[in-house]
């Protein structure tokens, strides 16, 4: 009945410091939802396009069985000049695609004419590179990225440069087995440095123009086309279509999406979201106890109004509606009020420009942001409004179940 | 007719391992348009009467009638139903509700009942005018004095036209000016409309304008 719900609101309006506290307790547990969510959505944003921009592409395209063999035999299961024209017919007519480029993955020793260093190489084509992150999300630290115009360019990876410890301009040459397995080198000239944030990485990684890659490995094949999209959100869709026109066009081929490819990244989603749980139960808990505390406390104060109401003809449901109205005003008011001053805490934190530090495996920081995340706050709000339902239940049955002389007789 | 018949009705309670026995076979019966008064000392039984009569509370054992209808037995809804049609209650310490203006206190019975809005606020309103209090239709019971809150409360008992109207101690927390004003404006409305007014007490001077006087004393009827 519309008369207790007009009865429930005026009486959280009735007790301002109680309903205040009360509504502390939620609008805290749903800004801190949005800050945690908001956070974790930013972070995982960031890591998924430091991967993808700094290593991956979004989607990558091999020979078929490339992918089983490629620790025994990297070699073996590559794409040739013909495959490369018929892939490039089939990319053109997806949508969704900004471009796509070749790379050849070698490794072998570097040596600046003292000492031989390990190292893992990548041919690369310049200007595509640099489309994909060179020069953004991959720092060049010293001297300049590869152009496509240079052929015998070297950038070496932060860790391996300090190895080395040759100015740029020097020559360095590079030594590894060519496809067939006979031993190989070239003289490449350093250009720059360049730093990816993975330590790991970046103490053995070079780059070569592709050319220079074919010409030490005396091959024209690659064995991976690094496919970029126009957003990273089409992933999916575009590999389920690329799949088909593959299967239609006979190439045998395979594809490995962004998300295949990054372990680490799953790893961090899985433990920031196994947090988030956790975090979501423990608010849920704390929500919980403030508003069932509240309407007790209400239920005992208006023992003898129950009774009064229950004496005019108000059935025991029409009590139990009563209570149940007043713990949803309590759980509706502070999600609203969560939802709104959740959203100027996390434009807040993002504002205040921090840093944070290096996540393990990197190198640097990243300036720390609060996204505002549609599905957070509707959670959010649903999380409000369930536990103020599940608080006013017990207290509301408790007060439907009163006997009415009991409750008349009540101070 | 009579309006309320009770036939050797007894109420027993258990405080702990002790039976009380509040009333101990009474057998009273009062007829339409009666306004009498159950008078007797305190824990003499006469609030539990009242609430037998009311239907908020079920007799140990005997049988009581309204209008005919035994209400010993029905179930819980039909006794609530027969309260928000048949009866309305007057209480001592007023017990309006305190966050509802006058005004929505004495339309809270008409909502349990299915009136439409218009007719709703007809009879609000000619209720509030009987009890003189329409220019206070939008005062809280906070700001309105004791004498105020209990005409509210009568007004809110009449509203649905009750059969039977129980008050208990209805002067108890009123001086005695606004109390014989509150019992004149129950014996005005008891003649212009015939409504049946049972009310208990243990003031003299509400004893004196009762037109029937049911004398309780120890859980039993006193002669």
């Amino acid at each position: 009945m519309l008369i207790h719900l007009k009865i429930a609101i005026r009486n959280v309006l009735r007790n301002k410091r109680r309903t205040l506290i009360t509504l502390s307790a939620i609008v805290f547990g749903v800004v801190s939802l949005m800050l945690f969510g908001g956070y974790m959505d930013y972070s995982f944003k960031g890591l998924r396009e430091s991967f993808i921009r700094g290593r991956s592409g979004h989607l990558q395209v091999y020979k078929e069985g490339y992918w089983e063999n490629k620790n025994k035999d990297p070699l073996k299961f590559t794409i040739d000049r013909d495959d490369y024209s018929a892939i490039k017919k089939v990319i053109e007519q997806e949508e969704h695609i900004d471009f796509a480029m070749r790379r050849l993955e070698f490794s072998g020793l570097i040596s600046n004419g003292e000492n031989s260093f390990i190292f893992i190489g990548r041919g690369i084509e310049p200007a595509q590179e640099n489309m994909l992150g060179i020069g953004t999300f991959v720092q060049i630290t010293e001297g300049k990225t590869l152009s496509d115009g240079d052929q015998d360019g070297v950038i070496l990876g932060k860790g391996l440069a300090e190895q080395l410890e040759v100015p740029i301009g020097k020559y360095l040459t590079i030594m590894t087995t060519t496809i067939d397995g006979a031993l190989n080198a070239i003289d490449v000239k350093l250009t720059g440095v360049f730093n990816t944030g993975v330590k790991d990485y970046d103490d053995r990684a070079l780059m070569v123009p592709l050319a220079a890659s074919q010409n030490l490995l005396y091959t024209d094949d690659v064995q991976g086309i690094v496919v970029v999209l126009d957003k990273t959100e089409n992933t999916e869709l575009v590999a389920r279509n690329l799949t088909k026109r593959f299967k239609d066009s006979n190439l045998h081929l395979e594809i490995k999406t962004w998300s295949e490819l990054a372990d680490y990244y799953h790893k961090v989603v899985d433990i920031f979201n196994g947090i988030y749980g956790f975090l979501k139960i423990v608010i849920a808990i704390i929500v919980i106890s403030s508003i069932a505390n509240t309407m007790m406390m209400s239920v005992f104060e208006r023992t003898r109004e129950i009774g009064t109401i229950r004496a005019l003809g108000t059935k025991r449901g029409g009590v139990l509606n009563l209570f149940i109205l007043e713990a949803l005003t309590l759980g509706v008011t502070g999600g609203i009020l969560g939802l709104f001053f959740g959203t100027i805490a996390c434009k807040a934190v993002s504002a205040m420009g921090l840093t944070m530090p290096p996540p393990p495996g990197y190198s640097q920081g990243y300036p720390l942001g609060v996204n505002i995340v549609f599905d957070v706050m509707v959670f959010a709000f649903i999380l409000s409004v369930v536990t103020s339902l599940i608080s006013g239940l017990f207290p509301a049955h408790k007060a439907s179940k009163l006997e009415i002389v009991d409750a008349l007789r009540h101070i | 007719m009579e309006k309320v018949i009770l036939k050797g009705v007894t109420k027993d309670y258990h405080l702990g391992n002790t039976v009380v026995e509040a009333l101990k076979g009474v057998s009273i019966e009062i007829g339409e348009g009666e306004f009498v008064s159950i008078a007797g000392p305190s824990g003499s039984g006469k609030t539990t009467l009242l609430n037998l009569i009311g239907c908020i509370d079920k007799p140990t054992s005997g049988d009581i009638f309204i209008s005919g209808q035994n209400v010993v037995g029905l179930r819980e809804k039909q006794l609530d139903e027969i309260r928000a049609r048949k009866i309305g209650f007057i209480f001592q310490d007023f017990n309006l509700i305190p966050v509802l203006s006058a005004f929505e206190n004495v339309e809270y019975p008409l909502l349990l009942t299915k009136i439409e809005s218009p007719k709703r606020k007809e009879r609000v309103k000619s209720a509030l005018e009987e009890v003189g209090l329409l220019n206070f239709a939008r005062h809280r019971p906070n700001e309105l004095s004791g004498g105020q809150r209990q005409r509210v409360a009568i007004a809110r008992a009449l509203v649905t036209n009750p059969e039977i109207v129980l008050a208990d101690e209805p002067t108890g927390n009123l001086d005695s000016q606004t109390g014989e004003t509150i019992i004149n404006l129950m014996l005005q409305i008891n003649q212009q409309k015939g409504t049946t007014f049972i009310f208990s007490t243990h003031d003299s001077m509400v004893m004196k304008h009762a037109r029937k006087v049911i004398k309780i004393h120890d859980g039993k009827i006193s002669q």
